[in-house]
């Protein structure tokens, strides 16, 4: 590795912080590009079903993932095209309309030192920081992994109202209709990392709301970084325990050093 | 055509108004840095002069530049792959029925870079950025740092106001600066970005817009209807949309790549969004950051060592 390449900044872009560029400069990385994927997929409206939405709900999975590896493909390719070994700190924005579902990603290229990479690269939503440790416990990241399910939420069965009436009684349908499509939102992320040949997925985050339109639907969607060992095996990080020996009382309040941006 | 910002080119003849040249030539200054901010920037040896600003107002005319739905579809209204001179097609999409083009059925689509509103933008802050080195300038400042910024529609959607805000700080010592120096940066930031020896040379920005004329089949997918032709899949990708999302992205940062000569672009800030300003659904894209220089060989840091705190 060669440390008098690093100081090439040519006609560089990046959205990372100087702390994150720091960080990646001391693993002797390189910010290249930012880069950008974003896809639009249409829900068709399903047959003579009244509101024009529901029953769409397995197009609407379909839609979903049709938008992401739509945008996930396109990062990749501006990715390549810029010369990075992958993207970093993806901003990751999925809106669901009516009859279209919008994946927008967002995230700065990198690569070690002056090396342009040829082959496939990685898209990750995780920040640098994680990225570095990710990297000196030994494992790499792959891709961005996705999963949505989407649900119509029913109507209780004349049992349960009846029932309801008397008691607390736990509405099963309403249970069985909505564990089953948190389920195979994970699934669906899973079989998606395990597609890329991945062992795991890290940092999984995931949302379940009702969509704007039609509160009787609820969109569950999951999505993470999927990773896998890039050597024999894990290496541990050995974190220093530090104590802090500063009083809290009498601590000088910094927050505003921290700057107005970036 | 200029679309790009961080130039100092431009623009027309509005001078910096009387009451700036009255207050900047008072003995005290300004300075929107917090506390702490303004103590790092003493730290570095800047010493803060006073509140800068630049400002415009900009009106543009869409409508020079609107593309038509005539009886005849979707018009192509200029030569080569310039639109009236406002316009600059990314993209053609062809209608996969075989059916002429008619006002109901639009057999071809178009992704158009609005250039006309781009130039907008560009000249509304170049005129602003302009105003603020001269405030600058007028103090004897080397560089403006915490700079803010500002841009919204000020009186309908076709005037819109541009405004820069910053703090012009004096570095002692040093001789008077060739060009005055700019950056988004304050505080410790800026301090760091100086330890790992990099410099701010001044604010960029790019705005860029696409706006989409969709052929028959986008419009089908987009409304959710189910192609009466059936040769059209209503699931999937909307091609032409996902391009328009796509390309306004990736041309506001060629656009800021092409004012970078051979300088980096740190701490960007891409912001998004849509409207209907010219009856069509138009994607507009705004990065801006600070434009860096490496002005000296540093070491990389040591690789971090991880600690756990115990309290």
């Amino acid at each position: 590795m060669s440390n008098t390449k690093r100081s090439d900044l040519h006609q560089v872009t990046s959205d990372l912080t100087i702390d994150e560029t720091l960080l990646l400069h001391s693993m002797d990385w390189e910010p290249v590009d930012i880069v950008v994927g974003a896809s639009v997929a249409a829900i068709p409206t399903m047959g003579f079903s009244g509101s024009g939405w529901a029953g769409a709900t397995d197009q609407s999975s379909q839609a979903f993932g049709s938008a992401v590896s739509s945008a996930v493909a396109r990062i990749r390719d501006d990715c390549a095209r810029a010369g990075g070994a992958g993207v970093v700190g993806v901003g990751v924005d999925f809106q669901v309309y009516r009859h279209t579902v919008q994946a927008v990603l967002v995230g700065t290229a990198v690569r070690p030192a002056g090396l342009s990479h040829r082959g496939q690269p990685f898209v990750s939503d995780l920040s640098v920081r994680d990225f570095i440790l990710l990297h000196n416990a030994g494992w790499m990241p792959l891709g961005l992994a996705f999963g949505a399910s989407f649900v119509q939420v029913p109507y209780r069965s004349i049992g349960t109202v009846f029932k309801q009436m008397a008691a607390n009684t736990e509405m099963t349908n309403l249970t069985e209709a909505m564990y089953q499509a948190r389920e195979q939102g994970m699934e669906r992320l899973q079989s998606a990392a395990i597609g890329m040949g991945a062992s795991g997925v890290v940092a999984v985050q995931y949302s379940d709301r009702p969509l704007p339109f039609a509160s009787h639907v609820i969109g569950f969607t999951a999505w993470g970084t999927a990773v896998r060992l890039s050597g024999d095996g894990h290496r541990y990080i050995k974190p220093r325990v530090v104590v802090s020996v500063d009083d809290p009382t009498t601590l000088f309040d910094l927050q505003g050093a921290l700057g107005t941006r970036g | 055509m200029p679309s790009a910002f961080g130039s100092e080119a431009s623009s027309q003849g509005v001078d910096i108004p009387e009451a700036a040249g009255r207050r900047l030539a008072a003995k005290s200054f300004s300075s929107g840095l917090s506390v702490a901010d303004f103590a790092a920037c003493l730290h570095m040896g800047m010493r803060p002069v006073g509140l800068v600003q630049g400002f415009c107002a900009m009106g543009w005319n869409p409508g020079y530049y609107l593309p038509s739905q005539t009886a005849y579809g979707n018009q192509w209204q200029g030569w080569g792959s310039s639109w009236s001179g406002w316009g600059n097609a990314l993209d053609t999409y062809y209608c996969p029925h075989r059916i002429v083009q008619s006002a109901e059925h639009a057999s071809r689509g178009f992704n158009v870079e609005a250039t006309g509103i781009e130039s907008a933008w560009a000249e509304g802050y170049n005129a602003t950025y302009r105003r603020l080195l001269e405030e600058a300038a007028a103090l004897g400042a080397h560089g403006i740092i915490g700079i803010t910024d500002a841009t919204k529609a000020l009186i309908g959607p076709r005037v819109r106001e541009f405004h820069l805000l910053g703090t012009a700080v004096v570095m002692d010592g040093q001789p008077p600066p060739e060009r005055v120096w700019s950056t988004y940066l304050a505080g410790s930031k800026l301090g760091k970005l100086y330890e790992a020896g990099l410099a701010p040379v001044s604010v960029v920005g790019a705005f860029a817009a696409v706006t989409v004329l969709p052929v028959c089949v986008t419009e089908i997918q987009e409304q959710g209807r189910w192609d009466t032709y059936g040769v059209v899949s209503p699931y999937g990708e909307i091609t032409q949309l996902s391009d328009a999302h796509t390309a306004a992205r990736r041309l506001a940062r060629d656009h800021v790549k092409a004012t970078l000569d051979g300088a980096a672009l740190h701490g960007a800030d891409l912001e998004v969004s849509e409207d209907n300003l010219v009856g069509r659904t138009t994607i507009s894209a705004i990065l801006r950051g600070t434009k860096v220089r490496r002005v000296r060989d540093v070491d990389p840091l040591p690789p971090p060592v991880p600690t756990v705190r115990l309290s």
